[in-house]
């Protein structure tokens, strides 16, 4: 798994990901996302797994995988825990969000387009992302 | 970022690289001293690449660093050549702010003020996933709302005919097309009607302590230490799925149109295209779900004024003073170079400020301007104002829209640390209530801007004139 931190936004929640492959960056930001929408309490709720499939070049696959997981939460609050990318197909795990016990941090309206480039340096993957909150 | 002094409140950004034209800036030389350096100006040169552009690519004095556009920005687009682009109103499609009035004073609310602040807030789901101020919709009635806007709301018993005329467009832009919007937006709306939403949205109750234009404030319905309540929320997820919606396929149809833009979130087409049309129609339906949203809040809590306080509706006397949105754009005319243009208006988190006389304002405020509604923080309050004939000539009839951010959310959380946020409110004389502490802790004053010095300027660039000013009392927020 790789690396997330919170970069400063005046009005928004932004992040920074950081990450071996691109695969990894991927599956990364979806749980940094989650991060900035809440905690979950103790654990132990079903898993449900949800398969999609996200196309085209790399900046468009994490917005569109991004757009994908805030939509399972929007939907129906399912809580993604755990992604696995392979190739265009992403496997999402998620548990319902329960208000009453998790922590929510903050509504997110929308995955921007601003500033958004995965980029590859190195072997190290990178990208910034910020939300519209 | 090179900015040239103007006059006393306006800024150049010169025109450079593909810029179509100069962006214009309106700040007191302080508030410049701080933007120089931050993002936000880059976003004003950004939208000044749009095609189609006219005049400038304009930023009010709450500006601040948005994505796309920045917050704070207006955008007049001509309608034959120009595009439209999602990014320019933002996934909160007409998001904006209703006040209202009462015939309360505040020594009537007194030791009250707690229990009403309760019951407003129980009566109005706020925070994430709220919903249930009103039975769940189907999917048609769902659509019935995206076409009446307010009307709808109305008809179904949430307040009264008479806050349509109070409301700009009427609460119903003309051209919503429901079958615009997808089935998942339709989903998301079918459930959050009358709820206020998280983030900045809040209700705030306040009073009226600072009357600058009295004769104008009496003919709006606004005396001195009267009771008024704002709220500010939109078009909740239905309006953020439609903009998600359209900007991918803009995203997608801009090689088609052979457009390019410096940011992606930039993303447009022209007018008067397939995807053009197809996003001001669901924008539309978007925007009238907002209205209708807060024509319900309004009767929400003017119900639990009514039962809290046991009065009857005459003698709380709630009325409708205007309801103006924040974030749309908006087919209007204007003369540029002393030229009749029609033009597509952009304005994200800047209010519409058209000057009095102007035939699309009602009758009963026509002589006086459009009212401009301008929320602050929690503690230092809000104003009235009024549009001029200086707005309609220098920013096609806009204003700003609030205070504007100066922390990030982040940082306010940090100054907030340790303390108990909502005994701090109390002790600024503001009652509060939150769904959560992270929310609050983002929306504390010091993460603004003082309004005081965006109207200050506003007022000083003859944009509009200040007509009141609104301390809070008691604010709910998600």
């Amino acid at each position: 798994m790789g690396r997330v931190e919170e970069i400063e936004h005046t009005a928004d929640r932004a992040i920074r990901v950081e990450a071996e492959s691109l695969d990894d960056l991927l599956a990364t930001a979806v749980i940094g996302m989650f991060a900035v929408i809440g905690r979950l309490a103790a654990n132990g709720r079903r898993e449900r797994r949800h398969e999609l499939e996200v196309r085209g070049d790399d900046d468009t696959r994490l917005r569109d995988l991004l757009r994908a997981a805030l939509g399972l939460f929007d939907r129906d609050a399912s809580f993604v825990t755990a992604v696995e990318i392979d190739g265009a197909r992403a496997t999402l795990r998620a548990v319902p969000f329960d208000p009453s016990r998790d922590e929510f941090h903050t509504e997110i309206k929308g995955v921007t387009w601003h500033g958004l480039h995965v980029r590859e340096r190195a072997g190290r993957w990178t990208a910034e992302i910020v939300f519209d909150v | 970022m090179e900015v040239r002094r103007l006059d006393e409140f306006a800024w150049e950004v010169p025109r450079r690289g593909g810029m179509r034209v100069p962006g214009r800036v309106y700040a007191s030389e302080a508030q410049m001293g701080l933007l120089r350096n931050d993002p936000c100006l880059e976003q004003v040169a950004n939208v000044a690449h749009l095609p189609g552009i006219v005049g400038a690519s304009l930023a009010m004095p709450d500006i601040h660093w948005g994505y796309g556009f920045p917050i704070g920005g207006v955008a007049a687009m001509d309608v034959d050549e120009g595009v439209v682009s999602p990014g320019g109103v933002g996934y909160d499609i007409n998001c904006g702010v209703r006040l209202v009035r009462t015939s309360l004073r505040a020594a009537d609310l007194g030791r009250r003020l707690d229990d009403v602040v309760r019951a407003v807030f129980s009566r109005i789901p706020t925070g994430v996933g709220a919903s249930g101020a009103v039975a769940k919709l189907g999917a048609r009635e769902v659509r019935q709302v995206l076409r009446r806007g307010a009307g709808w709301a109305i008809d179904e018993g949430y307040g009264d005919p008479a806050d349509l005329e109070r409301t700009e467009e009427a609460g119903c832009l003309d051209g919503a097309d429901p079958e615009r919007v997808s089935d998942a937006a339709i989903e998301r709306g079918a459930k959050q009607l009358g709820t206020l939403g998280s983030g900045n949205h809040f209700l705030e109750i306040g009073r009226v302590d600072d009357l600058r234009l009295p004769d104008a404030a009496l003919r709006l319905g606004i005396e001195a230490d009267a009771v008024v309540y704002i709220i500010h929320s939109g078009s909740r997820g239905l309006g953020y799925q439609v903009c998600d919606d359209h900007l991918a396929l803009m995203d997608r149809a801009m090689a088609r149109h052979r457009i390019q833009v410096p940011d992606r979130q930039l993303a447009c087409a022209p007018i008067r295209s397939a995807e053009g049309e197809a996003y001001l129609g669901a924008m539309s339906a978007a925007a009238n779900y907002a209205w209708a949203n807060r024509q319900v809040m309004m009767s929400l809590a003017e119900r639990a004024f009514l039962e809290t306080l046991s009065l009857s509706p005459r003698e709380l006397g709630c009325r409708l003073v205007y309801d103006v949105c924040h974030n749309v754009a908006r087919i209007e005319r204007h003369r540029v170079g002393g030229e009749p243009r029609k033009l597509c208006v952009h304005r994200k988190g800047a209010t519409r400020a058209f000057g009095p006389g102007h035939p699309a304002l009602p009758p009963s405020v026509r002589d006086l301007g459009q009212p401009v509604i301008v929320p602050g923080d929690m503690e230092r309050g809000s104003f009235l104002a009024l549009g001029t004939e200086r707005a309609m000539e220098a920013t096609f009839g806009s204003s700003c829209h609030g205070a504007g951010r100066v922390m990030s959310r982040a940082q306010s959380k940090k100054a907030g640390r340790g303390q108990n946020l909502v005994d701090e409110m109390r002790r600024r004389g503001v009652a509060v209530l939150a769904h959560g502490r992270a929310t609050l802790a983002e929306e504390m004053p010091w993460a603004y801007r003082d309004v005081a010095s965006v109207i200050d300027v506003m007022e000083g660039a003859g944009i509009s004139r200040t007509v009141a000013r609104i301390r809070p009392l008691g604010v709910i927020k998600g």
